[in-house]
């Protein structure tokens, strides 16, 4: 670390104020508040508040300096190996000439990704001379050790006094933009690690639910074909035809609703932080369309639950209310949650008019879809009637308390 | 039991049954509780209502009967008992035979003015009120919810040519593009102010006649909504009258006409 990464922002706020309001009444005005302000603004950014911090970074520059062409940009090492590079451009309309922005850009991106620009230089800058008086100054910014450098560039026309005055206010400005664009990288990377991990689970979930009735289906076809090809016998062979064919219309319309259980399930965020969080918002939800009394008995307030668990238990508690609220005819519904020899038992039961008089709908393959559910957090589910008439779904799985 | 005995000891000798007989007698249930929050006495009601025995339940703390989100509740209510020195009323769920929940209100006091414990306390099952309040307000929000979502605008407004509104659905939004805390009792402006000008008369006329004669009206005039559009509206309606037959008020709904 150089003596001036190590200078503290707030001593060297502090001088610089001192100095410019000696040297430049104005611009002292002008500095900006608080470089801690600005580590926190760059941590937190988002593609598009990054253009933005570094416009106004740019125009800060601009005004202490003098050079209203002064051009600001940030380059950081990309998670496929490459650079991105971010810039005020885009953003408000004092981008000056675009062809000029952009054969600087094309000159530092070519720079930047040519073998000779190693690291080091003094203080960790260096210049590169663009044509007649214009050069680009590189500073460069120390993402911790898991990243490979970034630069802090600045496009200017300065005399060697104000150059001078450049190199100072960049080297003021490369610890805040250091740690701030650290925390932002190790941000992109926790995001594209999290990306990762929900494709390879939705990528599971389809080869668990969608992949394999596909399959199957693949296969009853082919031989449908087989017994359809075969003319000569195709009228003894009706009764396993029919059979067949029953049975692909019945898988195909369970491939058809667990697709849209995907979709629904891609397209539901997890709001829900815990158990509790989970009724309440389910009930929420469903009570505004209905009238049927819902009743809440949660006795587990110390469970600890990962987001897996919680994202399946969710799915099956909408789902029994979906059915309640649609088919049930009930007119209470209860949810509980009881904690019994290590064992989380939910249930959600109904007083309507029970299962078995829509078994036989296709609705039994949400049944199904809930039952899987379970069998992915190594839970249990079992859908009946209740002794006093109703419905009951009852999901258990071992738990570990808080 | 020492409690018990206190009783026995202190019972009048002109009575003839034992305070216990007269608190197992009560259809609430009367409690003492020591320090550590463990049951001391419990009445025969006790058993009812929880399933255990006076003699299981005895020495056991009360939380393990109450519903683990009520805990909180109850320490706070000692807590204030601690502080004010004065009684306290809380609403708790106790656990009842075959995990059933019973609601009870409870009142709860220190014996002694000197000392927290022992607190005697007394609860009352409000399960079947609390039952009928759920009924409610399930109904209620049920009904709630089927209006506010109707995608027209329900009304009820005072019968001057502002059109007044004392309530609107929140279908107003959608009809007008105003909300309807907008429009009530005229905070922003009034729905005769919205109606076009060509119209006003005709609406007013219209209502009146059918108030006059007592039967519904349907009619469809223009409004300028919140974004100065003309939009044709549909009005289906009628007057509110008291026993007397005087006019109180109308109601009725609007909804954006396609024509």
């Amino acid at each position: 670390m150089s003596a001036v990464t190590d200078q503290k922002p707030s001593r060297f706020f502090h001088w610089m104020q001192s100095w410019f309001s000696k040297a430049r009444p104005m611009a002292a005005a002008r500095m900006p508040a608080d470089y801690q302000a600005l580590t926190l603004e760059l941590a937190a950014a988002d593609d598009s508040s990054m253009s933005q911090i570094i416009q106004r970074s740019q125009q800060r520059l601009r005004y202490l300096l003098h050079d209203h062409s002064l051009q600001l940009a940030v380059v950081l090492p990309a998670a496929s190996g490459g650079q991105t590079l971010f810039h005020a451009g885009g953003i408000g309309s004092d981008i000056g000439d675009s062809a000029a922005d952009s054969y600087w850009l094309q000159t530092l991106t070519l720079q930047l990704t040519s073998a000779d620009l190693v690291p080091g230089g003094r203080d960790h800058q260096r210049t590169i001379a663009l044509s007649h008086n214009e050069d680009i100054t590189l500073c460069q910014l120390d993402l911790g050790a898991d990243n490979n450098p970034g630069w802090l560039a600045v496009l200017s026309s300065l005399s060697d006094y104000d150059k001078e005055s450049l190199y100072s206010l960049t080297q003021t400005l490369r610890p805040a933009f250091s740690q701030g664009l650290t925390i932002y990288c190790q941000r992109q990377q926790a995001v594209a690690v999290a990306l990762k991990q929900e494709r390879s689970a939705q990528a599971a979930e389809l080869h668990d639910s969608l992949a394999q009735v596909l399959g199957y289906l693949r296969i009853r076809t082919a031989r449908l074909q087989t017994f359809a090809a075969d003319s000569e016998n195709f009228c003894q062979q009706q009764n396993a035809i029919r059979e067949i064919s029953d049975e692909i219309a019945g898988q195909t319309l369970m491939a058809y609703r667990q697709a849209r259980e995907l979709i629904s399930a891609s397209r539901l965020t997890l709001r829900e932080q815990s158990l509790e969080q989970i009724f309440s918002h389910a009930i929420d939800e469903f009570a505004q369309h209905s009238a049927i009394v819902f009743q809440l008995d949660n006795r587990c307030t110390d469970i600890s639950l990962n987001e897996r668990q919680l994202t399946q238990l969710s799915h099956i508690v909408r789902e029994s209310l979906a059915n309640i609220v649609r088919h049930s005819h009930a007119s209470h519904a209860r949810i509980r949650a009881l904690l019994r020899h290590g064992k989380l038992q939910i249930s959600i039961e109904d007083n309507g008019r029970g299962i078995a008089g829509n078994q036989a709908r296709s609705d039994s393959y949400g049944l199904m879809i809930m039952q899987e559910r379970a069998a992915t957090i190594g839970a249990r589910c079992v859908i009946k009637a209740r002794k006093s008439g109703g419905t009951v779904v009852e999901i258990s799985f071992p738990v570990k308390d808080k | 039991m020492a409690l018990l005995n206190l009783f026995r000891t202190e019972s009048s000798p002109q009575l003839d049954y034992s305070m216990e007989q007269l608190l197992d007698s009560l259809e609430d249930v009367v409690l003492t509780v020591t320090q550590g929050d463990c049951l001391q006495y419990v009445n025969r009601c006790w058993e009812t209502l929880t399933g255990v025995s006076k003699k299981d339940s005895s020495g056991r703390p009360l939380t393990a009967f109450l519903h683990p989100e009520d805990i909180h509740n109850w320490r706070m209510a000692v807590q204030e008992v601690t502080a004010t020195r004065q009684s306290q009323m809380i609403w708790i769920r106790i656990s009842g035979p075959d995990d059933d929940v019973r609601w009870c209100e409870m009142r709860l006091q220190s014996m002694n003015p000197g000392t927290l414990y022992p607190i005697s306390a007394t609860l009352c099952d409000i399960t079947p009120q609390v039952r009928e309040d759920e009924i409610r307000n399930a109904s209620h929000r049920s009904l709630n919810g089927l209006v506010q979502n109707v995608p027209a605008m329900l009304f009820r407004s005072r019968n001057n040519l502002s059109w007044t509104m004392e309530y609107v659905s929140d279908g107003c939004l959608e009809v007008t593009g105003y909300h309807p805390e907008q429009l009530i009792n005229e905070s922003q402006l009034s729905y005769g102010s919205m109606i076009d000008a060509q119209d006003a008369g005709y609406v007013w006329s219209e209502v009146q006649d059918a108030l006059r004669h007592k039967r519904p009206y349907e009619l469809i005039y223009h409004i300028c909504d919140a974004d100065g559009k003309r939009r044709t509206v549909r009005e289906k309606g009628r007057g509110i009258y008291s026993a007397s037959g005087q006019v109180l008020g109308v109601q009725g709904v609007v909804f954006e006409s396609s024509h």
